[in-house]
């Protein structure tokens, strides 16, 4: 008796144990009726609680749908979604970025969504426009862009039909953020000049007194470098500088400055580089200068230890820093008064620009039930409470232009304007290639490593350092150089330098 | 008979956890990794699976960046390894001492091991910072009191940049590696505790010094414990990633001083998304391992000594 209890008792705790194990996997394998709609996303505290107000928002509008909402949490999202989606666990709806979004399409991963907008639109008896223009109508141009195909399908009229893979939820540009604390104590006022004067130096001097007016939709490069020199401070003369004027950096805060010069990385058709000429010269020479000519040295490096740029900015140790609106949940959390500027523009041709970054929403191929699965997206980036919650939040741009009120109102007084501005006028997309993104900017990277090394023997001129970027053979075999002659001309002048 | 079946599948199923996390976890990844090497995949849907033979190891012959990387974890491995097992000999020599508070001491200098990676790391890149590092403070402060005495002088002289410095990158990580050699000192201190105390008696007995006693019979004795941590330090040097990954941001810092072998392996399959390359470089990595243990397990036969040996 007392053994075939035990069996019992054990066979019940193994099948326990088993279902306990496995339940959820035949449950998502089969899909049915009670599996919830699962959408991931990732991001910060405040982030996670925005999405439990878009959640509950959604639920409120489709109770008859069980959504699930599945945060990633640390870093590496996208490998972790790229994890998911072969192995065939990853959720229906997917919160992801631009970067990488193509790699992702091409591969079959995403529904196109052109279809599912069409039969919108005819019910909405708004069917005749071009899908392009009615979608950039209502939402930024440059994140319609990125998420969409131009390429598309061949109609047959001989045009192309236009594909979309990923709905825009938000996103935001670089500017600048000037820490108000510092710019009070250092005599600095953000305000409008006459046309045509971007930094004007005032009388007064000692602590506190007025001694710049800066008008930031005005000011040039040579003003920038004026302000942060002065700004940049060495307040115990022992040779090391305790409040840097700008705490800038590579790649994407480097952007910037380099499109703005007329600088780029890719041709119009994002499948071959073009990283050479004067201008392209003259921002390498203008970073390099930054780095190591500057008496000041307005851009740290090592001299920030483990610090980031945001740390210093509101630690003190950096008067102005570079970054998108996705800081400001970050900044008001820790309560940094701070005011947001514009780029400089170029001294000689007068253009300011920035780069844009858009995320967007997008149903996975394998998603078991795509009309719930669209729903969540149409409530997500074309509804306008819902557009409205991420407006609130202020950790981004939200994607329909209509809800872009909600954010300028969210923040006033701290230049958050500036972001919408920038984002209608003068913002560029980011050079990315349909493959290869990560290449793209390891080698941008190396380059600009090169062009500021700590070894004045080790480091290289702007052409060698041209010349370096196209010797990287990886990344030439997927984007091969849009002008293979001027492109073995530098190669020849980065051999010839031997380093 | 049946008693003895029953007791067969008892066994079989209480080793069963066990044989599926294996089989399912360990053997079937491995194999699949053996297979994915002659293939080209992205990893995103087995659509761009192409099977390319041998391309990828023949790749990996041409590819400076992966020789540099093999190179940079050679000279890691064979600098940080045998400095490694010195510092934690001598550690467990001091700490084997039977001294009031000895077990705090030997507290002390285990506790970097059950201290998170990532904090660590964190922690030296601040000691490695060039300006207000603490070790640079160390170094300029020992500096000035050697010119305060009057020996040399401090005209031209700045501490290494560790971590902006291409010469200096792998030295840093190899001081930083320093940091955690408190399990191969526990492994010595263990072994030094089963020394038999007759034989340094003896020893003593014969006239035999300080340090005859320690090269004739302290070394000897622990050679076992030596051989292990050898073996393992080397395994564990060549599959460096975590300081050097955080240290570096998933770089290889500055002219790829500190592209460690096992850092590429990781960019290559997931950001670069070639895993059939990286599983190349894994396999490859396998072997030169496998040589280097074999190489070791032979040398054993003639260093080590294991009592009951002939």
């Amino acid at each position: 008796m007392v053994r075939v209890l035990r069996s019992l008792v054990l066979t019940l705790a193994a099948a326990a144990a088993l279902w306990w194990l496995f339940a959820d996997t035949v449950r998502h394998q089969r899909g049915g009726g009670s599996a919830p709609l699962r959408v991931c996303f990732w991001g910060t505290f405040e982030e996670y609680g925005m999405w439990q107000e878009l959640g509950a928002e959604f639920q409120r509008r489709h109770p008859g749908i069980a959504l699930k909402l599945e945060y990633v949490p640390g870093g590496r999202y996208e490998t972790k979604i790229q994890q998911q989606l072969v192995g065939e666990s990853a959720p229906d709806v997917i919160v992801y970025q631009d970067e990488p979004f193509f790699e992702l399409v091409d591969e079959g991963n995403f529904v196109d969504l052109a279809p599912l907008l069409d039969a919108e639109r005819a019910q909405l008896g708004e069917a005749g426009e071009d899908l392009e223009a009615w979608l950039t109508a209502r939402y930024w141009p440059t994140a319609v862009q990125s998420f969409g195909d131009r390429l598309g399908e061949p109609t047959a009229g001989g045009g192309r039909r236009w594909r979309q893979f990923g709905m825009p939820i938000w996103g935001g540009c670089n500017l600048l953020y000037a820490n108000a604390a510092i710019f009070a104590r250092d005599g600095v006022r953000i305000a409008a000049l006459p046309a045509g004067e971007g930094l004007r130096r005032e009388p007064g001097s000692g602590p506190g007194a007025l001694r710049w007016t800066v008008d930031d939709r005005q000011w040039t490069i040579a003003d920038f470098e004026r302000l942060t020199r002065d700004l940049t401070r060495d307040d115990d003369r022992d040779g090391f500088i305790e409040q840097f004027g700008y705490a800038g950096g590579p790649t994407v805060s480097w952007l910037p400055f380099h499109q703005m010069l007329g600088g780029d990385l890719l041709d119009p058709t994002r499948t071959r580089t073009l990283f050479h000429g004067p201008e392209v010269e003259r921002s390498l020479a203008l970073f390099q200068a930054w780095r190591w000519d500057d008496a000041r040295r307005i851009e740290p490096r090592e001299e920030m230890g483990a610090m980031t740029q945001s740390v210093a900015f509101l630690c003190g140790r950096a008067a102005l820093f570079s970054a998108g609106p996705w800081e400001m949940p970050f900044l008001n959390a820790a309560r940094v008064d701070y005011r947001v500027m514009h780029f400089p523009r170029d001294n000689i041709s007068g253009r300011r620009a920035t780069r844009i970054t858009w995320d967007a929403v997008a149903v996975n191929a394998r998603a078991r039930r795509p009309a719930e699965a669209w729903a969540l997206v149409r409530f997500l980036t074309r509804d306008r409470a819902a557009q409205d919650i991420i407006a609130r939040m202020q950790r981004s741009i939200p994607g329909m232009r209509s809800a872009a009120a909600t954010f300028m109102a969210g923040n006033p007084g701290s230049g958050v304007e500036r972001f919408v501005e920038a984002a209608g006028d003068y913002a560029i997309m980011q050079p990315i290639p349909r493959h290869g993104w990560v290449l793209l900017t390891d080698a941008w990277m190396r380059t600009l490593d090169r062009v500021r090394h700590v070894i004045p023997e080790r480091r290289l001129t702007p052409a060698e350092a041209i010349g370096y970027f196209y010797s990287q053979g990886d990344l030439h075999a997927l984007l091969p150089a849009a002008d293979p002659e001027a492109a073995k001309r530098y190669q020849d002048i980065y051999r010839r330098s031997g380093k | 008979m049946r008693a003895q079946a029953r007791r067969q599948l008892a066994g079989w199923l209480f080793a069963a956890p066990w044989l599926i996390g294996f089989l399912g976890l360990t053997l079937l990844p491995l194999i699949a990794s053996l297979a994915l090497s002659f293939c080209s995949w992205k990893g995103l849907g087995l659509g761009t699976l192409r099977f390319v033979g041998l391309d990828n190891y023949r790749r990996l012959a041409d590819d400076a960046t992966a020789l540099k990387a093999l190179g940079n974890t050679a000279i890691y491995a064979f600098t940080a390894v045998p400095l490694g097992l010195a510092v934690a000999l001598g550690l467990a020599l001091l700490l084997s001492q039977k001294r009031p508070g000895i077990g705090l001491f030997r507290t002390l200098f285990y506790m970097p091991n059950v201290i998170s990676g990532v904090a660590t790391v964190m922690m030296w890149t601040w000691v490695f910072n060039a300006q207000f590092g603490l070790l640079n403070a160390a170094l300029r402060a020992g500096a000035r009191l050697l010119v305060a005495l009057g020996v040399g002088s401090l005209t031209g002289w700045d501490p290494p940049n560790w971590l902006g410095d291409p010469a200096w990158t792998k030295p840093a990580l190899v001081v930083m590696s320093l940091w955690g050699t408190g399990g191969a000192m526990l492994v010595f201190l263990a072994a030094l505790q089963n020394v038999p105390e007759q034989l340094y008696e003896a020893a003593r007995l014969d006239g035999a010094s300080r340090w005859q006693q320690f090269r004739h019979v302290t070394l000897p004795q622990i050679s076992p414990a030596i051989y292990f941590n050898l073996v393992m330090g080397l395994i564990g040097s060549f599959q460096v990633f975590n300081d050097a990954f955080i240290l570096f941001g998933g770089r290889g810092g500055p002219d790829d001083s500190a592209l460690f072998y096992v850092v590429y392996l990781y960019t290559k399959a997931f950001q670069h998304l070639e895993f059939g390359y990286a599983s190349a470089l894994a396999w490859v990595l396998f072997v030169i391992v496998l040589a280097l243990t074999l190489l070791v397990v032979r040398g054993a036969r003639r260093l080590v000594y294991y009592e009951g040996d002939q």
